[in-house]
């Protein structure tokens, strides 16, 4: 039985049950777990009145580390409505990650070249790591994996 | 002899379905390759904030425990003391999740009177850990929950209820 279960699936599981509880322990928006780098600022700020935007955005990026908590655990026992719960919490993910990236400076302080790059390319990656998760996700082999017994 | 090789004939049948299960084209294997390689790279990277956030939360602890032992024995046996007492006089409110209610509260209060230093927390990289003094105050919210987790050892009496 377990033979058709792909381990990459419970790995997977186990990043989105740590990545919510870190985001939700820290305050992070939760948009990709590289939010740790890029808001220095802090968006806690947001809920005790710093703008609207933050608030909105720490509220909806809370519900949704909510509900990729529960995906997460469900997703880890191989229940079927844990792959629906985690596919919706990427691309929520995804739409935060853009949200957010229109919204933040990409200064690095002055360092340049090649580092900027990176830093870029890296702000830009979970919306990669989402695609790809929804992509496997969505594949047949992870599909009849979730299948009720 | 030829009935008993009916079953190799059956297996001919089957035969072509096989290796088209089990094929799969080219370029969609390479992409689930890539695919595979995205994720447990996003998975290496997570781990990074992970270490940081931990090996954070091990300096501040690690660096505030021995201030903390008092307070954190004091409370903590006080609130065995009131988990018990609660049990034994069997008042009508739910006794054994006291002390996480107690936790709960002190830290909310704490919380909303703005003593975490919950800044500190966004970005360990930039948090001067000399700044973070209302550790105590965490540490007695904790101790709440230490108390939960004590919680265990002392026996509901189940007449009583």
């Amino acid at each position: 039985m377990n033979q058709n279960k792909p381990k990459l699936v419970r790995i997977v599981g186990i990043i989105e049950l740590l990545r919510p509880i870190l985001g939700l322990v820290t305050g992070f928006l939760g948009a990709g777990f590289l939010s740790i780098f890029i808001f220095q600022g802090g968006n806690l700020r947001g809920i005790f009145g710093s703008s609207i935007l933050f608030t909105i955005l720490a509220i909806v990026s809370v519900i949704v580390n909510v509900i990729a908590f529960i995906g997460a655990i469900a997703v880890i026992r191989y229940k079927p409505i844990g792959r629906k719960l985690i596919i919706f919490v990427a691309i929520s993910m995804i739409i935060l990650n853009i949200v957010q990236n229109s919204f933040y400076s990409f200064s690095t302080g002055g360092l340049g070249g090649l580092f900027e790059i990176l830093w870029i390319a890296l702000r830009f990656f979970p919306i990669i790591y989402y695609g790809a998760l929804i992509y496997y996700f969505m594949t047949s082999e992870v599909k009849n994996a979730f299948q009720p017994n | 002899m030829n009935q008993g090789y009916q079953p190799s004939i059956a297996n001919q049948g089957f035969q072509p379905e096989l290796p088209k299960n089990n094929r799969g084209s080219g370029s969609s294997s390479l992409v689930e390759k890539l695919v595979k390689g995205v994720l447990i790279i996003g998975g290496i990277i997570f781990l990074i904030p992970v270490v940081l956030f931990v090996v954070c939360l091990v300096i501040v602890y690690g660096s505030s425990i021995f201030n903390a032992l008092p307070l954190l024995d004091f409370m903590g046996t006080g609130t065995i003391l009131l988990t018990g007492i609660t049990l034994m006089n069997n008042k009508k409110i739910s006794k054994k999740y006291l002390p996480l209610l107690l936790f709960a509260m002190t830290f909310s209060i704490l919380f909303l009177a703005g003593q975490y230093n919950v800044q500190s927390f966004n970005c360990p990289l930039h948090t001067n850990y000399q700044l973070f003094m209302p550790i105590i105050q965490l540490f007695a919210s904790m101790v709440g929950l230490v108390g939960f987790c004590f919680n265990g050892i002392i026996p509901i009496n189940k007449k009583g209820e």
